[in-house]
């Protein structure tokens, strides 16, 4: 995926729907791996999002329950201002959550909380499981 | 349930965090970019205390909401009683009904007073952030079915 701003009124929606799901898919498989690395129960679902550039679609979403609370990891779109995408990752029943942002470099994600400060660590099964505990023993 | 009440708080975090981040932009580009049409004629004094009062002006949006969402509920769930006037008894009266635990419900009371505090500009209640407050009420909905 391009890091690079598109135009949402200039695409081919279908394509950039179908490329930004395997995005997702990547990213959910990276997340259910490194789940259940750690012994945690995980259960996908689907989440319905509505896009003006991209129409209605499902999207896939997982349920994590991990020792100190259930964490969700919802897409929430595609088009969001400054990211190719967005994908929150968030404490349920609280919702603290942070936001995860696509740089566009091979599947990395950029890490940011709702005070706006991104968190320079990198997406990996070691960040992922200490965000996970941290928002679910908030 | 509880699930989809839970959402209809979140839909207004996402307002307030859209909001706070066109404001917190606009006052970074203000000393280049104040001609540009959508903000010219507004002052900036104003825009920095819509910054300074964001936070609360969004916590009393989220806690109408929360008890619009009890208010609504009420009558399925203790359908022979009249729906309390006073947030305060409908709060302590669907938590009795759900068992709701007493900590979450003098947590919810917490962001109630300061909500009023801020509603009437009246001081002295301890200032709840809108995360926390958001995170309080969710953990009382969660218990609603």
């Amino acid at each position: 995926m391009s890091a690079q701003q598109i135009d949402e009124w200039q695409i081919d929606p279908d394509a950039v729907r179908a490329e930004w799901l395997q995005t997702l898919d990547s990213l959910i498989a990276d997340v259910q791996a490194w789940s259940v690395a750690e012994g945690w129960t995980v259960t996908h679902r689907t989440v319905e999002i509505i896009e003006d550039a991209l129409g209605k679609y499902e999207a896939p979403a997982l349920t994590i329950e991990t020792p100190s609370g259930a964490v969700w990891l919802e897409p929430i779109a595609r088009f969001v201002m400054g990211a190719p995408g967005r994908v929150d990752l968030s404490a349920y029943p609280t919702m603290f959550r942070v936001m995860l942002l696509p740089n566009g470099e091979g599947g990395r994600w950029r890490i940011r909380t709702d005070s706006g400060i991104y968190i320079k660590k990198p997406w990996n099964a070691e960040t992922f499981v200490d965000l996970a505990l941290d928002l679910s023993g908030a | 349930m509880s699930h989809r009440l839970i959402r209809e708080l979140v839909l207004i975090r996402e307002e307030f965090t859209a909001t706070r981040a066109s404001i917190t932009y606009v006052l970074r580009i203000w000393s280049m970019r104040h001609d540009e049409a959508e903000i010219a004629g507004q002052k900036l004094g104003a825009t920095q205390q819509a910054n300074d009062n964001l936070e609360a002006t969004y916590l009393v949006r989220v806690f109408a909401r929360f008890e619009a969402i009890l208010r609504d509920h009420f009558p399925a769930a203790k359908p022979n009683v009249d729906v309390p006037e006073a947030a305060a008894i409908l709060i302590d009266q669907l938590g009795a009904h759900y068992r709701i635990p007493a900590a979450i419900r003098s947590d919810v009371h917490a962001v109630r007073r300061y909500r009023n505090a801020v509603a009437h500009a009246h001081p002295g209640a301890d200032v709840v952030l809108f995360a926390d407050a958001m995170a309080t009420l969710n953990r009382y909905l969660a218990w609603l079915p």
